[in-house]
Parts: structure tokens; C-alpha cells; sequence
């Protein structure tokens, strides 16, 4: 069918109606279209790939949440959310970002926020581009006067609640959320040799010392001086020994790839 | 480096079938092709598996959401993140579909139909045009399956050749969209192609659908390609000059060997119209 040319003909209005129709559902009027089963696939296609792709970025959040209220959350995200990534792959950010924008849902499920950026952040650190560290040599005692290279493939969370430490199920029964509320630090990285995405969990101090690391490319024992001062901390022996410890996990796991050459 | 201009049948990378490609004992493809938007500014194992396989095959391009008949500007960012990419991996042959996924600065991610008027003509023409300059080559523009016209003016055919006019670029033929489009809006699939600039074919799409209904067929890539898709493709082999060609299989993967069975019917059929037509 081929339409006369009206005055108000705008072909762009009509694919603005097209796309907002796709987007909401919401019937609208164009001309020249064809019968509403033939126009109701394209937001079938539309929606349909969305939500396959948002439901494998967040399998945990859609195991955890009552499936209508996933539902409900979804089609409002495409609907309301201007999805601006031209990658498919990173259109799911997009979920974190509208909860994160309008609160949608944390009434009833307050550490949505939390695990949507929990299972965001494995995405990313998977796909990020590579990043090459500085140059490094191996690790040489005492620890403390070493001048660290971190894995740069990283990923640091700040969460509200420890949804890492929990399951689905607990997820579902969560409610008690004053009494886990707090400041939770997830690191997440990629294995430099197996390209695998893992996270742990440190704490502030550490996240500190971390910073201090890479940002003023200082010594442990000085970026412990440096941490212990912005928490207002006292420098003792347990506390250095603490660290240590935590330190040479990072060293086990790939976090802290080496001292800097000289 | 040097372009080298694929020939033969491909088939498109999907991660799903990874395997496959990287599988020293499987029959090759002549080419591999894949979409941008899904392996441009990654690492880590995707980056290296990428790597491997266009250490082993030709790359071609088949872009997605460059969105070049949305209303809104084209996103230059993106092109030049889509530029670099073709030049890292030697990518010869670079097409987009005749449609737009784009509006309202918000991606859909499928390909809408774009009003079939004179004023799209010039519009999608100009954008075809800053394309191809921003790229410094010709892109191929793909004949899309679709669903339902939105406010047409005029018919699809005049649409695609006006533009492929109009811009100067090249025509990426997608045989399946052909019948799928013949068979959802009732016209005839060999006048269609018969009727296009074939000059300007520089690539072929071949690919499977499935049928929802009497009147309806959805082009999925999710099935094998049909006898009479085969016939037409046969048909178009006479009236095109040689072009690589690609089987597209995007989701609902079989075993390998069906996949590998329809490439090697495709190459068969290549190999039986071009190479007789180019040893004569």
C-alpha cells in the first residue's frame, strides 16, 4: 500500500512513533501500516531480544527476584531508559544505571542495586579491553619496602549489602536489611593468565592501600602509613601483620602482579 | 597490509559455534564474517579467541547498529571505534542494513523499517555518503526483511536502488530477505531482484526462517536454508558477477556437520555458476 503525500507527511515523525511503539507497546497511529498482528511482531523481536539479553547479564537477579516483578522491571527499564550503548553487550548497564537513576523496586528489594552491580561488574571485567600493567619483576622480601604493580583489569564495588557472600534463596528471604547494611568492598579482576573473572572481598583499609599503590606509586609500608592515617588508625604490629596477610593473598591471586622494575 | 577480497561461501562467528572456527578438522569456511558492535573494544579470552580466528580466516564486517536511516545524527564515536576495527583486522568488505535501530537517542537493537519515501532516499543517501567518506570505502547496504511498510510512498525496490544511486555505494543481497519480503507482502522475489542495480552487488546473504503462519515468515537465522531460497539463489548466481558469499546461522545452532553440509552446497553452487561463467 502506498499513501498519497499529505501535507503533514513526516516520514521521521512516523518512524519516531515506530520506535516509541516498539519500545512501550503502546498501539500508535502511523500511517500505511499493515495489520496490528504484522506490526505487534516487530515489538515482540524488539523486546524479546532485550530481554534475552538482560536475562543472561543477570541470571542471579532474575533467579531471585519473583518473575513479574523481573517483568515489571524490564519492560519499564525499555520503555523509560534510553539505551545509548550501540553494543548489545553493554546495553545492560543501562538496568543498573535506571535503578540506580529512579530507585525502581528497592522499596521492596533493597540490595537490588547491589546485585545488579554485582553481576554488572563480572560482565565488564570480563570484556574490558587488556590493559597493560607497567613493567614488573618478582616480589622480593621484606614486603613492606616493595613498590607494587597492581593488575590493572580490575574493578572495585562499594555495596550497601554482602549479596556476594549470599544465595539466591537467601536473597529471596532476605529481610532483615538494617542489620547487614553497611560498607561492603568487592574486588573484582581478571586472571591475567586465565582470563578468568574473580572477585573478592576486602576492606576499606585495604582498598586504601591499594589506591595508594597505583595512584602515588609508593612502598606498602608507606601506603600503610597513608591508609592508617585516613582512617585514623594506629600503625602497630598486628595491624602490619594483618595486612600483610591480605597482601599476600592479593600476591597469590593475581591482584598485586609484581614490584615495580628498578 | 593489504585487503584481500574474500570469495567462496563463509559463515558468520557466533560465539555459540566458536568451536567450530577454531576446530582444525572442520571444512573451513572460506571466510568469516561478524558484527563490530561485538568485538570492538573487548580483552581478555573473546579478544584472544578473535585474534586466532582471523589469523585463520578472512574477516568481513556486517554492522548492526550504525542505525543509518535513524533520524537522528550518525554516531560518529561509534563510526570511528568501527574504522579502527576494520583496519586491525584487514577487513575488506564492510556492510550495514537498510534500516534504523536508533531513535530518540535510545537503541532498540533490531532493524526498523524505514519509510520507503523520497525524502528518506535523501536522507539515508547523505548519511551513506558521510559514512563511506569517513571510512574511505564503499560500504554494502543490505536488502532487509521486514514486516510491514511504514508509510510507504513509494515501492521497496525503487527505495534501494534510488539510495544505492543516489550514494554511490555497493548492494549486499540478501537472497532470503528477498523471499521472505516476497512471500510477507505478496510480490515476486525474481522482478524484485531483477529490478535492483546488480552492478553494485558486492556480497550475498544466504540464511534460513521460519514460517509463523500462512501469511507470515520470520527471517530467524535460526533455521536451514530452504529449497526454494536455494533456487533463487541459483537464479541470482546467472545474474551477478562473483561475490563472496555468507551463510548466516545466528541461534538454534545444529551439529556442525548440518552447517558445514550447507556451506559446502553453497560453495558447490558457486563453483558450478562462477567458475564455469569465469572459465568461459
Amino acid at each position: 500500500m502506498q499513501l498519497k503525500t499529505p501535507e503533514s507527511y513526516n516520514f521521521q515523525e512516523y518512524q519516531r512513533r515506530f520506535a516509541e511503539y516498539c519500545r512501550t507497546n503502546v498501539y500508535p497511529d502511523i500511517p500505511g501500516v499493515g495489520s496490528e498482528d504484522r506490526v505487534s511482531t516487530y515489538r515482540r523481536l524488539v523486546f524479546n531480544l532485550v530481554s534475552d539479553a538482560l536475562t543472561i547479564a543477570y541470571p542471579i537477579t532474575v533467579a531471585t527476584l519473583p518473575a513479574v516483578e523481573w517483568q515489571k522491571l524490564i519492560t519499564k527499564f525499555f520503555a523509560e531508559f534510553p539505551c545509548s550503548s550501540p553494543q548489545l553487550w553493554k546495553m545492560p548497564k543501562g538496568l543498573l544505571d535506571f535503578v540506580e537513576q529512579t530507585n525502581f523496586g528497592l522499596d521492596r528489594y533493597p540490595y537490588l542495586r547491589d546485585l545488579l552491580e554485582f553481576e554488572w561488574i563480572e560482565i565488564e571485567v570480563q570484556m574490558m579491553e587488556d590493559v597493560e600493567p607497567d613493567p614488573y619483576q618478582q616480589i622480593i622480601e621484606p614486603l613492606l619496602e616493595n613498590f607494587f604493580i597492581v593488575n590493572p583489569e580490575h574493578r572495585v564495588s562499594s555495596l550497601a549489602y554482602p549479596i556476594f557472600r549470599m544465595t539466591s534463596e537467601d536473597l529471596s528471604q532476605f529481610k532483615d536489611n538494617e542489620v547487614l547494611k553497611g560498607n561492603y568492598f568487592l574486588l573484582t579482576f581478571r586472571h591475567p593468565e586465565t582470563d578468568k573473572v574473580h572477585y573478592s572481598e576486602i576492606s576499606s583499609f585495604i582498598l586504601l592501600i591499594l589506591d595508594a599503590v597505583m595512584t602515588s606509586k609508593c612502598s606498602l609500608r608507606e601506603a600503610i602509613d597513608k591508609g592508617a592515617a585516613q582512617l585514623k588508625m594506629i600503625v602497630n604490629e598486628d595491624l602490619i601483620l594483618k595486612t600483610l596477610q591480605a597482601v599476600q593473598v592479593l600476591i597469590n591471586n593475581k591482584v598485586i602482579l609484581g614490584s615495580k622494575t628498578t | 597490509m593489504k585487503q584481500v577480497l574474500p570469495s567462496g561461501a563463509g559463515l558468520g562467528f557466533r560465539r555459540d559455534i566458536k568451536d567450530y572456527f577454531l576446530s582444525s578438522d572442520s571444512v573451513a569456511p572460506r571466510f568469516v564474517e561478524l558484527a563490530p558492535e561485538n568485538w570492538m573494544e573487548i580483552g581478555g579470552k573473546w579478544k584472544k579467541i578473535l585474534k586466532t580466528v582471523a589469523e585463520k580466516f578472512p574477516i568481513t564486517c556486517h554492522g548492526l547498529s550504525l542505525s543509518l536511516g535513524s533520524p537522528e545524527p550518525l554516531d560518529l564515536n561509534f563510526l570511528a571505534g568501527v574504522k579502527k576495527f576494520l583496519q586491525e583486522y584487514n577487513v575488506a568488505v564492510y556492510s550495514e542494513h537498510l534500516s534504523f535501530n536508533k531513535c530518540d537517542n535510545a537503541h532498540l537493537y533490531d532493524l526498523l523499517p524505514i519509510p520507503f519515501c523520497e525524502e528518506a532516499v535523501h536522507h539515508v543517501s547523505e548519511r551513506i555518503r558521510i559514512v563511506q567518506d569517513f571510512l574511505e570505502r564503499k560500504i554494502a547496504i543490505e536488502n532487509v526483511s521486514y514486516y510491514t511498510p511504514v508509510a510507504p510512498q513509494i515501492d521497496e525496490v525503487s527505495f534501494i536502488s534510488a539510495i544505492a544511486e543516489e550514494s554511490d555505494c555497493n548492494l549486499l543481497l540478501d537472497v532470503n530477505n528477498v523471499y521472505v519480503n516476497a512471500f510477507n507482502h505478496g510480490y515476486d522475489a525474481k522482478g524484485f531482484i531483477d529490478a535492483l542495480p546488480l552492478n553494485r552487488v558486492a556480497y550475498i546473504h544466504m540464511a534460513g526462517h521460519e514460517q509463523k503462519s500462512p501469511t507470515l515468515i520470520i527471517d530467524t537465522h535460526g533455521e536451514p536454508i530452504i529449497e526454494p531460497v536455494y533456487d533463487l539463489f541459483d537464479w541470482t548466481l546467472q545474474k551477478v558477477k562473483e561475490v563472496p558469499v555468507l551463510l548466516e546461522r545466528d541461534f538454534n545452532f545444529p551439529d556442525p556437520k548440518e552447517i558445514e553440509t550447507e556451506l559446502l552446497r553453497l560453495q558447490s553452487m558457486i563453483d558450478a555458476r562462477w567458475k564455469i561463467a569465469n572459465a568461459a
